[in-house]
């Protein structure tokens, strides 16, 4: 979205415009989504995880500051923190981030498709960091620049390239090189 | 594919460098294997149903907003006017009291702001019935008037619009009667047919019919001024006046004149002919501006006017004179460069395009003068506050599939003809524009809709067919339940050398290289 327009979206959002609500839905909501999606794995429940992360941008709307990053990395911080506040209400006493800290068995809560197309890759992502999981996630499955990751996670783009890299020097010691490729490759 | 395959590629190769050299194979397996990614699309009906309770939810939580909203019309000081204190009175008065806001403080009649944009509910069903025939024996609804230009061939039916609206003197409550028109000896009717079956993201309960809010308040306002007795007329002898519409000009060289209709809160810029020069002749086409050029020329006049551009979407440059001007040398004929062209700035309503039932996006158009570098004209300037009504969605899925394969609700396609088929690409909401006449009044209604474009438009129309950019169709039950006769356009008899009508309004926006034969003169 030209930025121009996304700032004077975000002024009259602030004054409860619903139009310019709903311009910059249709900009992101797809993409706070698959954000949501790639971590909860459920369709219905990252519906509501997105229901509720957009709610919360109205309820915020007013302390957004453009001045210390841009609307796209300030949504995905409070898509996440959402995810984060999911976990936390299903299982107080674990510090789960998303689904793949569960453990591997059968999940009503996941998507039986998804769950058969990462089948093959699922161990070695769970062993990953949430964090290193992240970057890898969002720069194949969602297609983010380093920039775009950077500015969704508040981290240095240096730093999501190191870690990018370092998590599939990491997946290449565990995963046979087909199953890695096919993970790159979005084979699963 | 948005991926960025060297960079993935690279990815691997790093982690894998026993890979390096087999980079082609990489890609060849890059390339098949990207579709079988874990799914997270959305679906669309979800999608609309969030963003119609996000819109809701952030309507309700509206607190009471300042006086006047940020938002302006436009500024009428800009105008150098010497229309002497009647005018200026009405300017500053219109501007002030259009806000439909309680009195304001004598000090913000002094800033000329109104409110635009706004939407305010009522309760559902608010504006009648939305079918063809109302109650009262009047058409309730007609087509937009533009959406018959350019039709003839037979690619769309019309609603007559009532006697005295447009609609050629159609006696209300007749039955339509197809009309025979000559036709060029080689003409063939086209069927057109229109192919989508993927998910229709139709709300489940209601959608939101939106109508512009009349302002009758600032026309009586405005009225007051009526009382003057201007020595050719006594207006105080007129009871109960409005201010219906009033002109300001400018008394310069290249100056304007705008048109003002309070009640209806639009306006319409045009140039004061009287004093700007007259240009004859068409520019050639190495004197024709770029596209970028004639964008620049129309901002820099809404920047000089203070024209509040908020409600629009980026402006696009009308390409049908480079249509015509192809289609022209394919047939060995002369063309002629445009003296004007048109620059469009669509509107945006709640964030979404508004079309008219041919598909064609609504909003400002805006007149360039190719040789001057000057706008000419520019309309409808409107402050866009409307009522929203809450109206049943449509829930007869074959019906909708129905109208999207003829190219929308109520069209004609001629039985027999040969038969021009397009793919059409996933819907984004959007709204259609419609008109509903009652007691002879015309009213726009804007009905939740779903837009389809053509995929095949821009191929077809350097094919030379005419055809429609996209297809509309509304969501409001309403308007299947109870919808009107499709209307054949006339049909065209053979034998006659007169043409087909087309319009260059309606020509397809396609961006095609200019021909290089100069220009007949």
């Amino acid at each position: 979205m030209d930025p121009l327009r996304e700032q004077a979206l975000l002024a009259r959002c602030r004054q409860n415009d619903p139009d310019a609500l709903g311009e910059l839905y249709d900009a992101y909501a797809a993409r706070i989504y698959a954000f949501i999606y790639y971590k909860v794995h459920h369709r219905e429940t990252a519906q509501d995880l997105l229901a509720d992360t957009w709610l919360k941008v109205i309820q915020k709307i007013g302390s957004f500051d453009a001045g210390k990053g841009t609307f796209s990395g300030w949504l995905h911080v409070i898509a996440r923190r959402t995810v984060i506040d999911h976990y936390r209400r299903l299982r107080p006493t674990d510090s789960l981030e998303d689904s793949w800290g569960l453990s591997g068995g059968p999940d009503p809560a996941r998507d039986a498709e998804f769950a058969m197309k990462v089948a093959d890759v699922r161990e070695h992502l769970a062993a990953l960091s949430p964090a290193e999981r992240e970057v890898v996630i969002m720069r194949v499955w969602q297609e983010m620049s380093y920039a775009e990751i950077a500015d969704a996670l508040g981290r240095s783009e240096d730093a999501c390239k190191v870690s990018f890299s370092r998590s599939v020097k990491r997946l290449r010691e565990t995963m046979p090189l087909a199953a890695l490729l096919a993970f790159l490759l979005q084979l699963n | 594919m948005k991926q960025d395959i060297q960079a993935i590629i690279e990815d691997v190769l790093a982690a894998a460098p026993e890979l390096k050299g087999k980079e082609a194979t990489v890609r060849r397996v890059v390339e098949k294997l990207l579709a079988a990614r874990p799914g997270a699309e959305i679906g669309a009906a979800f999608m609309a149903q969030l963003r119609d309770r996000l819109t809701a939810e952030i309507a309700a939580s509206a607190k009471a907003r300042s006086p006047h909203a940020s938002g302006q019309l436009f500024s009428l000081s800009r105008l150098g006017l010497a229309g002497g204190a009647f005018l200026g009175l009405a300017v500053v008065m219109t501007l002030a009291v259009t806000s439909r806001r309680p009195a304001a403080p004598a000090a913000d009649t002094q800033t000329p702001q109104v409110a635009v944009g706004q939407v305010r509910k009522v309760e559902a069903e608010a504006f009648g019935s939305l079918a063809a025939a109302s109650a009262d024996g009047t058409l309730a609804l007609a087509r937009d008037a533009s959406a018959t230009k350019g039709e003839a061939a037979g690619n769309s039916a019309a609603a007559p619009a009532p006697a005295g609206l447009g609609g050629g003197g159609y006696a209300q409550g007749s039955t339509p009667t197809v009309i025979g028109m000559p036709a060029p000896p080689d003409y063939q009717q086209t069927r057109h047919e229109y192919r989508y079956d993927g998910e229709l993201p139709i709300p489940l309960d209601s959608v939101e019919v939106l109508m512009a809010e009349r302002d009758t308040a600032a026309a009586a306002s405005l009225g007051r001024l009526a009382s003057v007795n201007l020595g050719l007329i006594d207006l105080g002898r007129f009871s109960s006046p409005q201010m219906q519409a009033f002109t300001v000009a400018e008394e310069r060289d290249y100056g304007y004149a705008v048109s003002v209709s309070p009640s209806e809160g639009t306006a319409y810029i045009s140039k004061n002919w009287q004093r700007w020069p007259q240009t004859d002749g068409s520019p050639t086409v190495a004197e024709m501006p770029d596209d970028n050029e004639i964008i620049a020329v129309a901002q820099v006049f809404f920047q000089d006017y203070g024209l509040d551009l908020s409600g629009y979407g980026n402006p696009q440059v009308d390409r049908a004179w480079k249509i015509d001007a192809l289609r022209a040398r394919a047939a060995g004929g002369e063309y002629w460069t445009p003296s004007y062209v048109t620059v469009r700035y669509p509107l945006l309503v709640r964030g979404l395009a508004v079309y008219n039932e041919s598909g064609q996006a609504q909003g400002i158009s805006v007149t360039v003068d190719v040789r001057l570098k000057k706008v000419t004209d520019a309309g409808p300037i409107s402050l866009h506050n409307y009522l929203a009504s809450a109206y049943a969605a449509a829930d007869d899925m074959t019906a909708v599939r129905a109208a999207i394969a003829a190219g929308g609700l109520n069209r004609w396609q001629p039985e027999g003809a040969r038969v021009l088929t397009h793919e059409l690409a996933a819907p984004a909401r959007a709204y259609l524009a419609v008109w509903k006449y009652r007691d002879g009044i015309g009213e726009q209604i804007l009905v939740p809709a779903l837009a389809f474009e053509n995929k095949d438009y821009e191929s077809q129309a350097a094919a030379g067919e005419w055809t429609q950019e996209r297809v509309v169709v509304p969501l409001a039950k309403d308007l299947y339940t109870a919808q009107g006769q499709p209307v054949p356009m006339p049909y065209l008899l053979k034998g006659d050398p007169a043409n087909t009508a087309t319009s260059s309004a309606d020509a397809p926006a396609v961006d095609l290289p200019l021909p290089a034969t100069p220009p007949a003169r």
